[in-house]
């Protein structure tokens, strides 16, 4: 039972740690010129720079609440403790490491100059690209604009912050240094790692395609009233029930050198690896949903079924595994049209042992990005079959009957 | 042995003997495995270890250098502090590379001007090529950074400038 | 690479060197036929002294430093006493009587920044102060014990001659390099000193010429250390003695500078016996002010870091 509360007024013995009067004396002798120099009155930074003026910036560069801003930028207030500390105890107990808020302001201040020297590099870029007409040297001063806003703006405390600990799914991609964050942090930091261990280990790699390096990360949800709503990990065994509608597709293009082009065509396709064929003693490809003709506004971008209808050139079939036949793969392919918009009456397939090779070479479609998902049999593919209206499922034995 | 006769006698006894003075290590070494009947002074009543005072010795050395019970508690900082250490990181980062940048301009036009310095010495003086020889000549002895070239130190000497050099000396 | 390439003196040509970026600042060879005749040749002293005491620190630095300095005392193992102190010593005790102890943990007491987490006689959420310094205590018969050891006073890195703005002094301006600069009788500029060839004279090598006639020009003696014999930069006039810039325009006149170092001892200008009227020890920075333009653009990569 707490008795009495420590506070040097109340309790003359009792000092509280932590509190700056507790080590009073420094050690004896002149350590360095720096602490023999009484310290000046402490900067503070300067918010009228390159990083402060949001009237010429986009608003997602900025950290919405006002309280944890003024911390990041201000430091934290010793008598209302940190706002990312939810407990009371705790947001009274923290302390700042000393001298952080000293040397915060001259950091911000420095790295604020530089980056405005960055920034008048890219307007002279800017006018340089206006006059240019090779498209070669274009796209060479494109690409050295692009890295010049990114190191702009990737030490700015608010971008940083927000890079790092907000949710992901949230960032604004369109703004270049979010996409560079969000590409060596979370994509190939960790995202796209786990995808090609996935694929390879599942031999995605080479039965769909001969290799792939994404450069678009592409993730696949099922929202429906049992599935789980969130985007699946790579090689995820998912019920049938969960597979019976159509997914939806978010598309995160990460290809920070090659800008993305409203006029950039795609075709998305959901093909089955292992459907199985008795006659041939081995298992078809087949094709399970396509669409043709997507294209992307903005970066970051959900695919949902009312965009995905206008290009659908076949249309959604859910995973119905045969009893007893191994789990099917289902993998999902982002493939970019070299070639424009793709003509309906020119395409040639058979879904049911669809010719995945083929149709990609014939229709000029190289892969960008690619997701897998499993399935196999339970008690519900009966009725997802029923609904879809399918045959009735084959069941297989361990001795061919 | 006189005084701690005096002691024992006076009932002091070994609480006293211990808090004054810490124990000899000869006494006790001499002491230890004997089984004796006589007060000894130092002698510990509580033995806690069974070690020997020189694996004792050895053990203390050992523990000056292991972790144990002489870290510090994790430095916990919150996600805004993490932030901002990490601004303080990148400025100091930004200021060494912009600092090794202008060196490494700066000693490459220095190499280059002694290259051209070299070259026009050679090809456009008049003296038949002696002032390039002697530019160009070393000692075969490796030629030596004076020692009386002094190292910048953070606070002067008392003697700034030695002002009485003579070249007779 | 410079020293073996150097090496082969009159037999091979220094283009040795096989770096690429030479032809920038090199002349091309065809360019350079006109050949300047050695009354025309001086040899120029780049003679500086070096600095005393380490850079200024900018306030970013000195923050940053402290900062550091504060983290790492804080992540600092804490301090084994007992291996130094021989329990219920007499050291001990007077280490212990030096040292402010944090606070430890008591029952029924709140404590708001934390409870007291204590090892080693140290509150391990903090960083450790040890104090060494020996309280002064007027009845001690060791009192004298502490004049021994007196408190060490650093010299201040401002001199006199920095406060009195003392340009021909070598103890001004103990952070940053100063460079030997006179001003020329006839024309009154502010140059390094140079000296010109004599046709009649034998001649000697560059770094000899120069270093013997400074010294000849000076009433004190003073020590210098040449750091090579090969010249690091050749600077060209045309017929009106102005700087060239550009390789088209006519060279009439080089000067050749050697670089070198001043150790010790002065050099006061003996103005009847030289070309010179006046002389100036500067940093780097005032440089700009005395130089004319052309010839400090020719001369400024030269300069120290600091």
């Amino acid at each position: 039972m707490i008795t009495s509360v420590a506070k040097s007024r109340s309790i003359p013995n009792v000092v509280i740690p932590g509190s700056r009067a507790f080590f009073s004396t420094v050690v004896g002798g002149v350590r360095s010129q720096e602490a023999s120099q009484s310290s000046t009155a402490s900067s503070t930074i300067n918010e009228e720079g390159v990083w402060s003026q949001f009237d010429k910036r986009s608003e997602s560069l900025k950290i919405k609440n006002p309280i944890l801003r003024n911390e990041l930028l201000h430091g934290i207030d010793p008598a209302k403790g940190p706002l990312t500390l939810k407990k009371g105890l705790s947001k009274m107990k923290y302390t700042s490491p000393t001298g952080l808020d000293e040397v915060f302001p001259l950091a911000y201040n420095f790295l604020q100059e530089t980056a405005k020297e960055k920034y008048s590099q890219v307007t002279e870029i800017e006018s340089q690209i206006a006059a240019e007409t090779d498209e070669a040297v274009k796209t060479q001063l494109l690409k050295k604009k692009n890295q010049l806003i990114i190191d702009a703006e990737k030490f700015n405390p608010e971008v940083a912050y927000k890079a790092q600990f907000s949710n992901p799914e949230n960032l604004n991609l369109d703004e270049l240094v979010y996409q560079y964050y969000y590409k060596t942090k979370n994509f190939e930091g960790f995202n796209k790692m786990l995808l090609m261990q996935r694929i390879e280990q599942l031999h995605v790699l080479p039965d769909a395609i001969p290799t792939i390096n994404p450069s678009v990360e592409l993730k696949v949800k099922f929202i429906n009233e049992s599935g789980v709503n969130k985007y699946i990990t790579p090689g995820d065994i998912l019920s049938s029930r969960a597979t019976s509608k159509p997914p939806i597709f978010q598309v995160n293009y990460l290809n920070i050198d090659e800008a993305l082009k409203p006029s950039d065509k795609f075709t998305l396709l959901v093909v089955n690896l292992d459907h199985p064929n008795t006659k041939t003693n081995s298992y078809d490809i087949t094709l399970n949903y396509g669409v043709k003709d997507v294209s992307f506004q903005h970066n970051n971008q959900v695919l949902s079924f009312d965009e995905l209808s206008q290009g659908e050139f076949a249309e959604y079939l859910p995973p119905v595994p045969e009893k007893n036949s191994p789990t099917s793969r289902f993998v999902t392919l982002l493939l970019k049209q070299e070639e424009g918009p793709l003509a309906t009456e020119k395409l040639n397939f058979n879904r049911k042992d669809f010719a995945l090779a083929d149709f990609l070479t014939e229709n000029k479609l190289v892969p960008v990005g690619i997701n897998v998902w499993r399935s196999k049999w339970d008690g519900n593919v009966k009725n997802v079959r029923e609904m879809y209206g399918l045959p009735n499922g084959r069941v297989f034995h361990r001795v061919r009957r | 042995m006189l005084t701690n006769t005096i002691k024992l006698q006076s009932g002091l006894g070994l609480s006293l003997s211990q808090r004054i003075m810490p124990a000899s290590a000869s006494i006790s070494s001499m002491m230890a495995g004997t089984i004796s009947s006589q007060f000894t002074r130092g002698k510990r009543t509580k033995s806690k270890s069974t070690m020997s005072q020189g694996t004792q010795r050895v053990v203390g050395q050992l523990s000056v250098m292991s972790a144990a019970r002489k870290q510090p508690l994790r430095l916990k900082l919150t996600n805004e502090d993490l932030v901002r250490h990490q601004v303080v990181h990148n400025a100091w980062a930004m200021l060494q590379k912009q600092k090794r940048q202008v060196r490494e301009e700066k000693l490459t036009k220095q190499f280059e001007a002694m290259q051209s310095a070299m070259e026009d010495l050679k090809h456009g003086v008049e003296d038949g090529g002696v002032l390039f020889g002697f530019g160009s000549k070393f000692e075969k002895t490796k030629k030596r950074v004076s020692l009386e070239l002094r190292v910048p130190t953070e606070y002067p000497p008392n003697q700034v400038w030695n002002h009485k050099y003579s070249k007779s000396d | 690479m410079l020293r073996n390439s150097l090496r082969t003196t009159n037999s091979v040509c220094v283009r040795g060197f096989s770096t690429s970026s030479i032809a920038r600042l090199a002349e091309p060879i065809e360019n350079v036929k006109t050949k300047t005749p050695i009354d025309s040749i001086s040899s120029s002293l780049f003679l500086s002294r070096v600095p005393i005491v380490t850079p200024t620190l900018g306030e970013f630095e000195k923050q940053y430093y402290k900062y550091q300095d504060e983290l790492q005392r804080r992540l600092m193992w804490s301090f084994p006493y007992y291996y130094y102190f021989k329990k219920s010593s007499l050291a001990e005790a007077a280490f212990f009587k030096n040292q402010k102890w944090p606070i430890s943990k008591e029952e029924g007491v709140f404590y708001p920044k934390g409870t007291p987490n204590i090892k080693h006689l140290r509150e391990r959420s903090e960083k450790q102060v040890i104090n060494v310094k020996e309280e002064e205590d007027e009845n001690s018969k060791f009192k004298k014990e502490s004049d021994v050891v007196k408190p060490i006073v650093p010299n201040s890195r401002i001199t006199d001659a920095d406060v009195k703005k003392d340009l021909k002094s070598l103890e001004r301006k103990l952070d940053s390099t100063l460079y030997l600069i006179v001003q020329d009788k006839k024309s009154s500029e502010w140059k390094f000193p140079s000296f010109k060839y004599n046709a009649e004279e034998r001649i000697s090598a560059l770094d000899e010429y120069a270093t013997e006639n400074i010294q000849n020009i000076s009433q004190k003696d003073f020590n210098m250390f040449t750091v090579t014999n090969t010249p690091i930069h050749v600077v060209k006039y045309d017929s009106s003695n102005k700087v060239v810039n550009n390789a088209s325009t006519n060279v009439a006149s080089k000067e050749y500078i050697i670089k070198s170092h001043i150790l010790a001892g002065d050099f006061v200008l003996n103005q009847k016996e030289s070309q010179f009227k006046d002389y100036l020890w500067l940093s780097g920075e005032e440089l700009p002010e005395y130089l004319s333009k052309d010839y400090y653009k020719q001369v400024e990569f030269l300069l120290a870091d600091y």
